[in-house]
C-alpha cells in the first residue's frame, strides 16, 4: 500500500538525516578547532607578553617569541581557521544541495589526520624545526600533508553540490564552492613560490610571495566561508530573505576580482617592481567595496526582524562578524595607504590587522555558524544562555582592545615614533609598551571567551545539552514565549499526551 | 549565473592577478641579472655582485628559523616610503671615517645567496641590515678608547691616524671582540647581574636564547667564546649561534653600488 507523505515532513525529515550523516566530522571539526582557538591565544599572550616583559617564562627556548608567535598564527589558521571552515562548508553545502553526506567516516579520519599534522607542525615550529615563514611556519612535509587532507575533505561538500537537489543555486553556495577552488590554488602557489623554487627564485620574490599568500588566504578562504555563512543564517533566523541578492552578487564578484591583487603592499619600498606593490595597496583599499555589499545586506536583513536580532546568539555573532568585516577592510584599506605605509609597514599595525580579521570578523561569523549548527546536528539546545552571552561580549571586548588600541594606535604611534629618525631605537620600544599590554589584555578576554566557548561545545559534543522544544535565546522565557514551555522534551511529550488524555 | 560561467570567471579573475602579481614577477627576478660596472664612471668592468655561501648562508636560516625576522627588519626603504636612510646607522653612515657618506637604500643584490629576504615583520627592535657596519663602529671606539687607557700612541710618526685594523691589531687580545659581543647579547640580551651593564642594554626587550649554548667543563684559561660560568661550567655557544653571529657580523648593505644604481643627488664617480 502506497503511503502519502506531506512535503512539509519530507523535507523536515531530509534535514535531519542530512544534519545526522554529518554529526561526527562537523562536531569533531567545531570541537577541535576551538580547542586550537585556545591553544593559539595561549601561545599568543605568551608572545604578546614577552614584547613587554621578555624575561616572562625565559626558562626555555621554545617560549621565546620568534617560535611562539609563528606557533601562535599557524594554529590560529590551520588549528581553528580552517577546521570551522571546514565544518561550516560541509554542513553548510550539504543543506542547501540537500544531500546527505555518504562518507563521513573517511572526513572524520581525514579530519584526525589534518589535527595530527597541526600538533606536529606546532612541535617542530616550537623546537625550532619550522621554516620561518609566517602563515606557512610549518614544515614542508605537513603543508602538503594538509593540502592533500584538504582535498579528501573538501571533494566531499564538491560532490555534495554535483549531485544537489533543486535548481537554484543560493548565493552562500557560490562563495563556498568560490572557496573551495581558491584554497589549493593560493596554498599550492604559496607552497611552490616559497617553499618548492628556494634557491631558485630570488630571495625578494620569496618574500614577496608570502605576504600575498597571506592576503589570499585571508580574503580568498576565510573570507568567502564567513560571508556564506552570513548570507545563510541572517535568512534562516530573521525568516526574511537576503535584502537584496544583486547586491550579495556585486560583492561576490568585487571580491573575487579585487582580493587576488592585495597583499604585495607589504614590500613597499623593496626592490620588487614598485607598480605591483602600489597595485595591492590600491587594492587593500579597494577591498571595502565587497565589506560594504555584506554589511548593507546583512545589517537590512536582520533589521527586519529586530526581535531576532536581539535574541538570537547566531545572528548576534554573524551581525557583529560582518561589521568586523567592515572595520578590517577599513583598517587595511588605512594602513595599506601609500602614505600611512611609511609609519605602518613595519610597526606592530600588521600584525594587529590581522588579528582584527581573523578574530574580529571570521572567528564571529563562524562562532555565529557553530551557534546555528550544533543544537541542529546533536539535536541538543546550548544549554546557557548566560555562557553565550558572556562569550560574546568578552570576545568583543578583546577584539576591540586589538582594532582599536593596538592596530589602530599602536600601530601608528609606533610607527610614528619609528619615523623620528633623530629619536635612539629605545624610543619606539617604550612607546610601543602600553599597546603591547593593551594586546596581552586583550587576549586574556579572548582566551576567557573561548574557555567558556570550549566548555559549553563539550557539554553538546557529549550530548549534555537542554532536550528543549525551543532555541536558547539572550532573553529568558516564561510560558508566554511563542516556542511554549521550557523543559526536558521527554516531561513535555509526556505532559501534552497527559493533556490529550484528558 | 551558470556553474560554467562562475568558474570562467573565477579563473579570470584569479588567473590574471596571479600571473601579474606572482608569477611573472617570480619568474622575472629568478634570472635577475647582475647590472655592470661602468668603465667611465666606475673605472671599472667587472660585474656588482654581492656573495654570501657558507657559514653566512647557515646563518641566513638560523636567523629564519627562530624568527628573528618577527622584531628586526633589514630593509631600508627609498625616501617615498620612509626616513630610514636618515637614521644614522641604519642605511650606512653619513659620515663613514673610511668612506664617507656611505648612505643607500637596499637593493636586490643584497639578499643574494639567502633563500628568503628577511626583510622583517616588524621594529619592534632595530633594523640589521647594516647591523655589521654599525658594530665596526662600536668595535672602533671601544678599541680607541681601550687604547688610550693602555697609552698607546693613536697618531703615527708621520702624523696621520692610526687605522682600526691598526688600533685592534696594537691591542691584541684586548681588542674589541664582536662575536663574543654578540654572543653576550644573545645569551642575556640585558647583560642583568654584569658589571658592565650598559644604558644602551636595558631597554632591550630581545628574548634570551639560551638554545645557541652549551655547557662544557671550565678548565686551563678557559675558552675565549664563553659567556658565562654555570655551575662551574663554561657557557659557550654551539653551532648554530656560531653560524647566526658569523650572518649578523656581515649584515652590511651600505657597499659601493655602481654609478648606475646611485639614487643620491650628489653621486660620486669612480667609487670617490
Amino acid at each position: 500500500m502506497a503511503t502519502t507523505t506531506s512535503p512539509i515532513i519530507e523535507d523536515t525529515q531530509l534535514r535531519a538525516d542530512i544534519d545526522r550523516s554529518l554529526r561526527h566530522p562537523v562536531m569533531f571539526f567545531f570541537s577541535s578547532g576551538a580547542a586550537w582557538l585556545a591553544v593559539s591565544l595561549v601561545l599568543g599572550i605568551i608572545a604578546s607578553a614577552k614584547t613587554h616583559s621578555p624575561d616572562f617564562l625565559s626558562c626555555c627556548a621554545c617560549f621565546n617569541v620568534g617560535r611562539t608567535m609563528p606557533a601562535h598564527m599557524s594554529t590560529l589558521i590551520y588549528g581553528w581557521g580552517a577546521q570551522a571552515a571546514f565544518g561550516v562548508i560541509l554542513w553548510l553545502m550539504s543543506r542547501l544541495s540537500r544531500q546527505e553526506c555518504k562518507k563521513s567516516g573517511v572526513i572524520l579520519a581525514a579530519g584526525h589526520v589534518w589535527n595530527a599534522m597541526v600538533g606536529i607542525g606546532t612541535l617542530c615550529v616550537l623546537a625550532g624545526a619550522g621554516t620561518g615563514v609566517v602563515w606557512m611556519a610549518f614544515p614542508k612535509a605537513i603543508m602538503i600533508t594538509l593540502l592533500v587532507t584538504y582535498f579528501i575533505i573538501g571533494i566531499w561538500a564538491v560532490i555534495a553540490f554535483r549531485v544537489r537537489r533543486g535548481g537554484h543555486i543560493y548565493i552562500s553556495q557560490w562563495y563556498l564552492l568560490a572557496a573551495l577552488f581558491w584554497f589549493p590554488w593560493v596554498l599550492i602557489s604559496g607552497l611552490v613560490f616559497t617553499q618548492f623554487y628556494l634557491g631558485d627564485g630570488h630571495p625578494l620574490m620569496v618574500t614577496a610571495s608570502t605576504a600575498w599568500f597571506r592576503s589570499a588566504f585571508m580574503f580568498l578562504f576565510f573570507t568567502p566561508v564567513a560571508v556564506a555563512s552570513a548570507y545563510y543564517i541572517t535568512p534562516k533566523v530573521t525568516g526574511r530573505p537576503v535584502y537584496s541578492y544583486s547586491l550579495a552578487i556585486f560583492g561576490f564578484w568585487a571580491l573575487a576580482i579585487v582580493g587576488p591583487w592585495a597583499g604585495m603592499q607589504r614590500m613597499m619600498g623593496t626592490s620588487v617592481t614598485s607598480f605591483i606593490t602600489f597595485l595591492s595597496a590600491g587594492a587593500a583599499v579597494l577591498l571595502i567595496i565587497p565589506a560594504v555589499a555584506l554589511v548593507v545586506n546583512i545589517i537590512k536583513t536582520a533589521t527586519s526582524n529586530k526581535e531576532a536580532m536581539a535574541h538570537s546568539p547566531s545572528l548576534r555573532f554573524t551581525v557583529a562578524g560582518s561589521l568586523g568585516m567592515l572595520v578590517f577592510t577599513v583598517l587595511g584599506g588605512l594602513i595599506s595607504l601609500p602614505g600611512a605605509l611609511q609609519f605602518t609597514q613595519f610597526s606592530t599595525a600588521q600584525y594587529g590587522l590581522e588579528l582584527t580579521g581573523l578574530l574580529g570578523f571570521y572567528s564571529m561569523c563562524m562562532f555565529g555558524a557553530i551557534y546555528f549548527i550544533v543544537p541542529r546536528i546533536t539535536n541538543r539546545e546550548w544549554i546557557s544562555a548566560g555562557m553565550i552571552g558572556q562569550h560574546f561580549w568578552l570576545t568583543i571586548y578583546g577584539v576591540s582592545f586589538i582594532a582599536v588600541f593596538y592596530t589602530l594606535l599602536g600601530g601608528f604611534m609606533h610607527g610614528y615614533t619609528l619615523e623620528q629618525v633623530a629619536e635612539p631605537v629605545e624610543a619606539s620600544v617604550g612607546r610601543l609598551y602600553p599597546y603591547a599590554i593593551g594586546l596581552t589584555t586583550g587576549f586574556i578576554f579572548l582566551l576567557i571567551a573561548t574557555f567558556m566557548f570550549c566548555v559549553h561545545l563539550l557539554l553538546m559534543w557529549l550530548r549534555l545539552g537542554r532536550r528543549s522544544n525551543h532555541p536558547t535565546l539572550l532573553v529568558g522565557h516564561g510560558h508566554s514565549s511563542p516556542h511554549g514551555p521550557e523543559g526536558d522534551l521527554d516531561k513535555l511529550e509526556s505532559m501534552d499526551s497527559n493533556a490529550s488524555a484528558h | 549565473m551558470t556553474v560554467k560561467t562562475f568558474f570562467y570567471g573565477l579563473i579570470a579573475s584569479f588567473g590574471l592577478p596571479w600571473l601579474v602579481m606572482l608569477a611573472v614577477p617570480f619568474s622575472t627576478m629568478r634570472s635577475l641579472e647582475a647590472p655592470q660596472y661602468d668603465e667611465v664612471n666606475d673605472e671599472r668592468t667587472d660585474l656588482y655582485q654581492a656573495k654570501r655561501s657558507g657559514r653566512i648562508a647557515v646563518g641566513s636560516l638560523v636567523y629564519g628559523q627562530e624568527g628573528c625576522a618577527m622584531c628586526h627588519s633589514q630593509v631600508t626603504r627609498p625616501t617615498y616610503a620612509g626616513q630610514d636612510v636618515f637614521r644614522e646607522g641604519q642605511g650606512g653612515s653619513k659620515k663613514d671615517g673610511e668612506r664617507g657618506d656611505t648612505r643607500r637604500i637596499t637593493n636586490a643584490w643584497d639578499f643574494a645567496g639567502e633563500e628568503r629576504a628577511h626583510i622583517g615583520e616588524s621594529r619592534i627592535g632595530p633594523d640589521l641590515g647594516n647591523f655589521g657596519n654599525r658594530l665596526e663602529v662600536l668595535a672602533a671606539k671601544e678599541n680607541v678608547k681601550a687604547a688610550e687607557a693602555m697609552g698607546i700612541k693613536l697618531i703615527k710618526e708621520d702624523k696621520s691616524p692610526l687605522t682600526r685594523q691598526e688600533v685592534a691589531a696594537a691591542l691584541g687580545d684586548k681588542a674589541f671582540d664582536k662575536e663574543l659581543y654578540i654572543y653576550k647579547h644573545l645569551y642575556n640580551p640585558r647583560n642583568e647581574g654584569f658589571e658592565e651593564r650598559g644604558r644602551e642594554k636595558e631597554w632591550s626587550v630581545c628574548q634570551s636564547n639560551a638554545q645557541f649554548f652549551k655547557k662544557v667543563g671550565d678548565f686551563g684559561q678557559g675558552a675565549k667564546n664563553a659567556v658565562a660560568i654555570v655551575c662551574d661550567q663554561q657557557v659557550v655557544p654551539n653551532d648554530s649561534a656560531r653560524a647566526l653571529v658569523s650572518y649578523l657580523i656581515n649584515l652590511k648593505k651600505d657597499g659601493a653600488v655602481p654609478y648606475s644604481m646611485q639614487y643620491a643627488k650628489d653621486k660620486k664617480k669612480g667609487g670617490k
